[in-house]
C-alpha cells in the first residue's frame, strides 16, 4: 500500500491463500470473512449463528489458527492463509474427526459441526496429552443446542486415543 | 447484523500509521485483532468512516527483557502470552489471567494493545496491568510518551489515549522474590465476561502479606487499586477469615451499581468470596 | 446392549445417520446458503417499543438507497393478506384479536414488524432500514401477565374486553371440604421464566412467486412444510396445488420453526409485488425480539394432606403470558392445559380443583 494513501477505499484488494491455492480478489472493506467464505465464493460450510464472536459457528483457521470468521474483515487476510471445512475436509485432515463424530452421533442438525471440528483439529494439531476437562475447556468456545455436547467430546478423545496422544 | 460501510487502509508502516490517524480526525479507528470492535460494528453500535489495520505493524510486535522490565509489543496476542517463555518466568499473573480471557479462537487474535484501549471494565488484561504497576508506551505521530497504567484508565471504556494515538507497547516490571501472583474470576460460563474478577500482586513475607496491589474488575468501572483493601491486607496470614474490617474495605472500595443479570450487593457479596480465594492462592504460592 | 440385533427387523442395530457425512464435510444445504437467480434480500424495520402507536412512518430516504429494489408498509402488504385469529376451535372461549403481517397505527409487543426494506443484499438492505424514519408515541405497556389481569389494566386490544385470552377450569369431588379437613395444607409459589429455543441457526426462508405462472415456490425453514403450504395457500389465496413449500437442512428448530410468523408471511408478499425471489434470514438480533418463545407462568400451587402422607386433594391456578396475539395453529393454551391436566397424574387422590388463564402482554 502507497504511503501517500490516506484515506484508504470501499473496496480493496486482497491476495491470499485459500485451503492451499492463491487467492486474488477485490474485496468490501465492510464484509467479514464469513460472509466472504459464503457468498462471494459459496463456500457456505461456514456458518453465521451469532455474528459477534460468541458461538463459534464461524470458526475458520488463519495461519493455521481457529478464528472467529465474523469477527475478521475479508480484506485483513491478505498476506495470510485461510482455510475452511471445505478445504480441510477435501485434504482428509479431518477424515479421523469426522468419522468419530458419525460413530457417535455428534452432530444432530449439524450447523455448530463445522466449528467443533475445526476447533477439535486445532486442539488435536498440538500433539499434547489432554483431560477431558481440557478438551471440554477447549471446545468451550463451540455452542451446540441439539446434541448436548457428550458426543462431540467422546470423538474428539477417541482421536487423541488412536493418535497415541495419551 | 452486517457493519455499515467504512474505508479501511493497511499503513506499511506504524509512522505512515500516525500519520493516517492524524488526518482522520477523529473518523478513523485503528483495528488489530478486532475481537471487540467488530462485534460492535456488526451491531452497528458505531459509525466509524475509516479502519486503520495495524495488525502486521512489525513495530509493535517485539517482546524483550532489559534490566528487570518485560516490554510486550501491542500487537502481542493473548494466545502468544501464554506461549511466551519471558512470560510464564517473569509475569505469572498474566500466565494465570490469559486463560480466562474469552475462548481460544478470540485469544488467537485479540491483542494486548486492544484490550488495554478497550478498556472493558469486565477484562482482565487491564486488571493485571494496574496490579502489575505497568508502564504504557503511546505514539503518535507527535511522537512517544509514557503512561502508568493507573493513570491510564480514566472511567468507563475511557482512556488517556489522545486523538491519533496508538498503544505502542506495555512495560511490566518483573516479578520480584517474595512476590505473588493471584487472580480469580466468576463468570456464568467459562469465558464469559466476568461478573466479578481480582488481579492481585502481593509482597510476602513467608505466608504473611507485606503489602499489595489488588485491582478488582467486572464490578466497577475501570481498573484501578482497591486503595483501602491493599492497606487492609498489610500484616494479615492465612486463614484468611472472615473479618468485618477486611468486608467494611472492600464494601468502601467498591459500590457495585444493580445491573440486569446481577444486584449491586450480590457483586459485593462475591468480591467478598473471589478476595479470600486470591488471598489464599498468595499465600500458597508464597509457601510454595 | 445384551442382545445382538435382529437380522429380520434390524431392531437393536447401531445405523449411522446417512446425513451426517454431508454435514460434517460443510455440504448441508441451510436456508442461508442458497440462492436464487435475481433473489432480493429482506430486512424488516421493528418497533422498539412494546407499545407504542405509529403516528407516521416516512420511507422516502430509504427507497432511494443503494441496492433497494422496495420499501413496503402495512397499505402494501397487508392486504394481500387475510388475518390470522389464533383461536383453538376446540377450545370455546378462547379469543384473540386478528394479527395483520406488518402494524399500521400502533404496535403491540417489541420487535413487531412495520416495514420492509427489500434490496441487492441484507448489508445494503439494513442501511436502508435505518434511513426508515418512524414517529412512535409511546404508549402504557402490560409488562406481565399479573398487570394484565389486575383491576384497570388496559386492555392491549380494545375489540377484546380484557386481556385473557382462555380462561379454563376443572373440579373434580370436593377439594374445599378435603382442603378443610386436612391435617396439613401446603401452599407454593411457582414462577416458570420466559423460555427461547435459541437454535443455533435463526429462522429464515426464500419466498419465490413467479407472476407469469401464478405459483408460489417457498425454501422455508421450518418443520411443517405441508402446513405452510395450506396457509399461504389460504391467506394468500394462491390455489394450494400452485404453492409449493420445501424445507432445507435445518439448523435447529425445538419447536420454534413451527409457528406462523409475520415477518416470514410478509417476505412472501413481497415476493408477489416483486415478482422476483425474496429471501429472510432473521439474524440474532432479531431472534430474540421475533421468535416465539415458552413457558413464562406464574403459578399458586395447594396440597392437601393427612399426616400419614396421602394426598386429600390438590389445587392449581395458573397464568401463562402469552405475548400481544394468539398464536394461529399453536394457540398458546397448551402449556396451560397441560399443566393443569398432567399435575395430578402420577397420584392417587379424589379432589381437585385447578384453573389455567393464557394472558395478552406487550
Amino acid at each position: 500500500m502507497s504511503t501517500t494513501d490516506l484515506t484508504g477505499h470501499e473496496d480493496v484488494a486482497i491476495e491470499a491463500t485459500l485451503n492451499g491455492k492463491p487467492l486474488k480478489r477485490r474485496v468490501k472493506a465492510r464484509q467479514h470473512l464469513a460472509d466472504f467464505l459464503r457468498q462471494e465464493l459459496e463456500l457456505t460450510g461456514t456458518h453465521l449463528g451469532c455474528e459477534h464472536g460468541i458461538c463459534g459457528a464461524c470458526t475458520v483457521l488463519i495461519d493455521g489458527r481457529t478464528a472467529r470468521g465474523c469477527l475478521t474483515l475479508a480484506a485483513q487476510i491478505s498476506g495470510k492463509s485461510v482455510e475452511t471445512i471445505e478445504g480441510l475436509t477435501e485434504s482428509g485432515v479431518l477424515a479421523q474427526l469426522q468419522k468419530e463424530f458419525i460413530e457417535r452421533n455428534a452432530a444432530q442438525c449439524g450447523f455448530c459441526s463445522s466449528g467443533m471440528l475445526l476447533t477439535a483439529h486445532e486442539l488435536l494439531s498440538s500433539g499434547e496429552p489432554l483431560s477431558r476437562a481440557d478438551i471440554r475447556e477447549a471446545m468451550s468456545g463451540n455452542m451446540c443446542r441439539c446434541t448436548g455436547y457428550h458426543a462431540i467430546i467422546d470423538a474428539v478423545e477417541a482421536v487423541m486415543t488412536t493418535r497415541g496422544h495419551r | 447484523m452486517k457493519s455499515r460501510a467504512f474505508r479501511y487502509i493497511r499503513p506499511a508502516s506504524l509512522a505512515h500509521a500516525y500519520q493516517i490517524l492524524a488526518e482522520a480526525n477523529g473518523d478513523a479507528v485503528p483495528i488489530a485483532g478486532g475481537q471487540s470492535l467488530l462485534a460492535g460494528l456488526n451491531m452497528r453500535l458505531s459509525a466509524p468512516k475509516l479502519l486503520v489495520d495495524i495488525g502486521d505493524l512489525r513495530e509493535l510486535m517485539d517482546q524483550s527483557h532489559v534490566g528487570g522490565v518485560v516490554r510486550l509489543g501491542a500487537l502481542t496476542r493473548h494466545g502468544d502470552l501464554l506461549r511466551s517463555e519471558l512470560v510464564r518466568r517473569h509475569l505469572p499473573l498474566l500466565m494465570q489471567a490469559a486463560p480466562h480471557i474469552g475462548h481460544i479462537a478470540i485469544r488467537n487474535r485479540g491483542t494486548l494493545g486492544g484490550s488495554l484501549a478497550y478498556a472493558d471494565p469486565a477484562a482482565e488484561l487491564p486488571a493485571c496491568a494496574v496490579a502489575l504497576g505497568a508502564t504504557l508506551v503511546l505514539g503518535s505521530r507527535a511522537g512517544e510518551r509514557e503512561v502508568k497504567a493507573e493513570d491510564f484508565f480514566k472511567g468507563l471504556f475511557e482512556t488517556d489515549l489522545r486523538p491519533g494515538e496508538l498503544i505502542v507497547a506495555v512495560k511490566f516490571p518483573v516479578v520480584q522474590n517474595g512476590m505473588a501472583a493471584g487472580f480469580a474470576e466468576l463468570s456464568r460460563r467459562h469465558g464469559d465476561f466476568a461478573m466479578v474478577g481480582l488481579a492481585a500482586i502481593a509482597n510476602m513475607q513467608r505466608d504473611r502479606i507485606d503489602g499489595a496491589r489488588l485491582v478488582y474488575f467486572g464490578c466497577v468501572d475501570r481498573a484501578k487499586v482497591a486503595h483501602t483493601v491493599s492497606a487492609a491486607v498489610v500484616g494479615l496470614r492465612p486463614p484468611f477469615a472472615v473479618s468485618a474490617a477486611l468486608d467494611q474495605a472492600i464494601s468502601q472500595d467498591l459500590a457495585p451499581d444493580d445491573t440486569p443479570d446481577m444486584r449491586g450487593d450480590t457483586k459485593l457479596h462475591l468480591a467478598k468470596v473471589l478476595t479470600r480465594r486470591v488471598l489464599d492462592g498468595l499465600a500458597a504460592r508464597a509457601a510454595a | 446392549m445384551s442382545q445382538s440385533p435382529s437380522p429380520a427387523t434390524g431392531i437393536g442395530a447401531r445405523i449411522p445417520r446417512r446425513e451426517l457425512k454431508r454435514l460434517l464435510s460443510g455440504h448441508g444445504r441451510y436456508i442461508d446458503d442458497i440462492k436464487l437467480p435475481r433473489m432480493l434480500h429482506a430486512c424488516f424495520v421493528r418497533s422498539p417499543h412494546p407499545h407504542a402507536k405509529i403516528a407516521s412512518v416516512d420511507i422516502e430516504a430509504a427507497k432511494c438507497a443503494r441496492g433497494v429494489a422496495a420499501v413496503l408498509i402495512a397499505s402494501d402488504i397487508n392486504p394481500r393478506c387475510e388475518p390470522f385469529v389464533g383461536v383453538a376451535l376446540h377450545r370455546p372461549g378462547h379469543r384473540s384479536a386478528p394479527q395483520r403481517l406488518l402494524a399500521a397505527d400502533r404496535a403491540v409487543w417489541q420487535g413487531q414488524p412495520v416495514a420492509v426494506v427489500v434490496a441487492d443484499s441484507r448489508a445494503e438492505a439494513e442501511d436502508a432500514a435505518e434511513l426508515v424514519t418512524v414517529d412512535w408515541q409511546p404508549l402504557p405497556a402490560v409488562g406481565d401477565q399479573l398487570q394484565a389481569i389486575a383491576p384497570g389494566a388496559p386492555a392491549i386490544h380494545p375489540e377484546l374486553a380484557d386481556n385473557i385470552a382462555f380462561d379454563f377450569s376443572l373440579e373434580k369431588g370436593e377439594p374445599a371440604k378435603a382442603f378443610a379437613e386436612a391435617d396439613l395444607v401446603i401452599e407454593e409459589e411457582l414462577r416458570f421464566e420466559r423460555q427461547m429455543a435459541m437454535t443455533l441457526e435463526a429462522r429464515g426462508l426464500i419466498a419465490d412467486f413467479d407472476p407469469s405462472e401464478g405459483t408460489l415456490t417457498v425454501i422455508h425453514a421450518h418443520q411443517s412444510p405441508f402446513q405452510m403450504q395450506d396457509v399461504f395457500s389460504r391467506h394468500l389465496h394462491i390455489p394450494e396445488h400452485k404453492v409449493r413449500v420445501t424445507a432445507p437442512d435445518i439448523g435447529g428448530a425445538f419447536g420454534m420453526k413451527l409457528n406462523i410468523y409475520s415477518d416470514e408471511i410478509a417476505t412472501v408478499v413481497a415476493s408477489m409485488l416483486l415478482g422476483r425471489p425474496v429471501k429472510f434470514c432473521a439474524d440474532r438480533l432479531e431472534s430474540f425480539v421475533s421468535d416465539a418463545q415458552a413457558r413464562d407462568h406464574r403459578l399458586k400451587c395447594r396440597i392437601a394432606l393427612k399426616r400419614t402422607g396421602e394426598i386429600l386433594a390438590m389445587e392449581m391456578d395458573d397464568i401463562g403470558a402469552v405475548g400481544a396475539y394468539g398464536m394461529p395453529l399453536r394457540f398458546n393454551v397448551a402449556e396451560g392445559m397441560m399443566a393443569i391436566t398432567i399435575m395430578g397424574a402420577p397420584y392417587s387422590f379424589d379432589n381437585y380443583k385447578a384453573r389455567t388463564r393464557s394472558v395478552y402482554v406487550n
